[in-house]
């Protein structure tokens, strides 16, 4: 049994956040006044590590990383632990596909992001992780296999001074994806016997980066057609490539390209201009161009020129671009706000008052069922089950007016909705959350009234600090 | 040729040019971004032109007000421009203009008779052979294409929450079925027993 943080929660906890290229240790510091300290060292996996047919050389890289960041940290008793040294509890993120059957086990579907390790595909990443550990006699047990979004949604609800608030952790970076506190009640593929308990809630991570991949109502345009085409994945993560950092700017790429073609920009691109490659523009870029070019157009043009290596740019050209990507960037975060509106208005959290909210009694959170397999194959794991928020929502009486009308009063924070967001691009490019903002108003069943009750704070290092929450949670089953 | 577009188009509607350019007829030369504005102001922004380069001495006129590539249409070419969000909007309109020698001054362009305004249906839509965008207008197309109004917000926000309540209950449908299927069949089992044995 674990409880969903409310800023009390202590220890000392490590994290490793294994994606890309690179592979992070942390030692994250719970300090129990919802504030936590982080230690960090970060290394780059080799090549001949990422694709590699067997998993031992990658998790023995791992473990040697913790080795000698324990050592470094003087932490443990390093490869002389005995018995009454105490076990370091660690939140492993793995960025990779992953069939999640409980908050410590899951298996690993395939790899991405150029990794091959054929021997691991199918086993539990936490036990490959566990086994390299006890080889190397270390003093610590690998409790939760993490999700990044779960861990912003967790960071948040431990930092948040809101506790009880939080609803949702979003992630609009390199990549996108949310999870979010749903009733349990709606979760119709539960047990019975899970669904009688107390608790009355679950975080869902939603995987949203693939939602509508049939097209049925996301805007496509030429670009969007010729990059899904160029893709790895044709026809998947259709939301995610409008909306996340990695594909904003190979779309900007390929608008620039197109651009040139017709004439309306004056540059001339180098053979080495990242416009040549694929994905070689990101959204660093997109935020560059939304930087305020005016005041100094030189400096302005010469910023673009050394990162698309182009010549002859002129301010023309410059402000022809930076208008091209506010578009981009403008429909991205519209479309995250629509998927935003989606999880506020399923939530139901629009219609609780803040009498309920105060009586928000997180409890319990045990080890789902693994029946749910299947159903986080869908791409909705379910990571914790929180107390009786939903219970008191799902009971209240009908005839009851509508708890959000006294929310509505500009003098207090009642039915605040908080969401904790993570990403460079929401953290990064100026008027992101604007954007996401009018998009939220523009919901009926939101509108203005309900977008106000949106907070939106920055969860930081989800992959870290969320990571440890998980742990954390894991050790109290 | 005149005759051969608006025959294309018998139902569009039609504004006599000299309305369009009211304002502007004493403001000639006639620049193009005033001829620009000014059909922005009678259409919206999806209007466009259509021009008839009847002589040489004329392209080299239109060059000076026109971009280079308009101007180094050849006699008798024609230029259209049309920079709506896409080619079969039925509500684009465009205007049909004939230009000609600018008498004396060979710094203004005089417009000798002007022809129609009118909407373009879309069949007209797809003979681009010599379309020609000014940049800006380009531009704006481009990002025309990446805008998301509020009616799209909405269904798509309407098309997540269906997508989310599939999720949450994937999977209790096909066990549900195959238990009310398990049922009904121990049920007829156990009445085709007993009419049996009755």
């Amino acid at each position: 049994v674990y409880n969903l943080p409310d800023g009390s929660e202590q220890g000392t906890f490590l994290a490793v956040d294994l994606g890309g290229t690179n592979c992070r240790i942390c030692l994250v510091d719970l300090l129990g006044n919802s504030s936590y300290k982080v230690v960090q060292t970060k290394q780059t996996v080799p090549e001949h590590i990422r694709i590699n047919p067997r998993y031992e050389p990658l998790f023995s890289f791992i473990a040697k990383a913790i080795s000698d960041f324990l050592s470094q940290h003087k932490l443990g008793a390093a490869a002389d632990c005995d018995v009454e040294t105490e076990i370091i509890p660690l939140g492993f993120t793995f960025s990779f596909t992953c069939d999640q059957t409980s908050i410590s086990k899951g298996t690993l579907i395939q790899w991405d992001k150029g990794w091959d390790i054929p021997e691991a595909v199918g086993k539990d990443p936490c036990a490959m992780l566990q086994e390299s550990i006890d080889k190397t006699k270390l003093p610590v047990q690998v409790l939760a296999l993490a999700n990044d979004s779960v861990g912003t949604l967790l960071s948040r609800a431990y930092t948040s001074q809101e506790h009880g608030s939080t609803l949702a952790g979003v992630i609009i970076g390199t990549g996108t994806n949310a999870a979010y506190v749903e009733r349990l009640s709606n979760v119709e593929r539960l047990p019975k016997r899970e669904t009688e308990k107390a608790h009355t809630a679950i975080v869902l991570n939603t995987e949203w980066g693939c939602f509508d991949d049939e097209l049925q109502v996301l805007p496509t345009t030429s670009y969007d057609r010729a990059l899904d085409a160029s893709s790895i994945n044709p026809g998947s993560q259709q939301l995610e490539k409008r909306v996340s950092g990695m594909y904003l700017g190979e779309l900007m790429r390929l608008v620039i390209l197109h651009c040139q073609d017709l004439g309306i920009l004056n540059l001339v691109l180098e053979d080495a201009s990242p416009c040549s490659r694929q994905y070689g523009l990101d959204s660093s870029f997109l935020s560059l161009l939304a930087t305020d070019g005016i005041s100094d157009p030189t400096k302005f043009t010469d910023a673009i020129k050394r990162v698309i290596l182009a010549r002859s740019v002129t301010f023309k050209d410059a402000k022809i671009m930076k208008q091209l990507a506010d578009g981009i960037v403008r429909r991205s975060a519209r479309l995250a706000g629509s998927a935003l509106g989606a999880i506020v208005i399923q939530s139901g959290r629009l219609s609780i008052a803040r009498s309920e909210k105060q009586n928000i009694n997180v409890t319990s959170v045990q080890q789902r069922d693994t029946e749910l397999s299947k159903y986080q194959r869908m791409g909705c794991g379910i990571v914790v089950r929180i107390g009786d928020y939903f219970k008191r929502l799902a009971t209240r009486p009908i005839e009851q007016p509508p708890a959000v009308e006294k929310a509505l009063d500009p003098d207090a924070e009642e039915g605040l909705i908080d969401i904790g967001v993570d990403g460079s691009l929401i953290e990064l490019y100026p008027g992101f959350e604007t954007h996401i903002r009018s998009a939220l108003r523009d919901v009926q069943e939101i509108g203005p009234d309900g977008e106000k009750k949106v907070k939106m704070g920055l969860a930081r290092d989800g992959s870290g600090v969320g990571a440890a929450l998980m742990a954390n949670a894991a050790r109290s089953i | 040729m005149l005759s051969e577009l608006l025959a294309q188009a018998p139902n569009c509607p039609t504004l006599p040019f000299p309305a369009l350019l009211k304002s502007q007829r004493s403001e000639l030369p006639l620049s193009w971004q005033k001829l620009a504005n000014a059909g922005a102001r009678a259409f919206g922004r999806t209007f466009a032109i259509y021009v008839d380069c009847e002589s040489a001495l004329l392209s080299t006129e239109i060059g000076r007000w026109f971009p280079p590539h308009v101007a180094s249409l050849a006699p008798g070419q024609h230029f259209r421009r049309y920079p709506g969000k896409s080619p079969n909007l039925q509500q684009r309109v465009f205007h049909l203009a004939t230009w000609s020698k600018a008498s004396g001054d060979n710094d203004s362009i005089k417009i000798e008779s002007l022809v129609a305004v009118c909407a373009v249906p879309s069949s007209m839509s797809s003979h681009d052979s010599a379309i020609a965008e000014p940049r800006q207008s380009l531009v704006h197309d481009i990002i025309e294409q990446f805008r998301i109004g509020p009616e799209d917000v909405r269904k798509i926000t309407q098309n997540f929450i269906r997508q989310m309540s599939r999720l949450v209950s994937i999977g209790a449908y096909p066990e549900q079925m195959l238990i009310c299927c398990r049922r009904w069949f121990t049920a007829l089992k156990a009445m085709a027993i007993t009419i049996v044995r009755v």
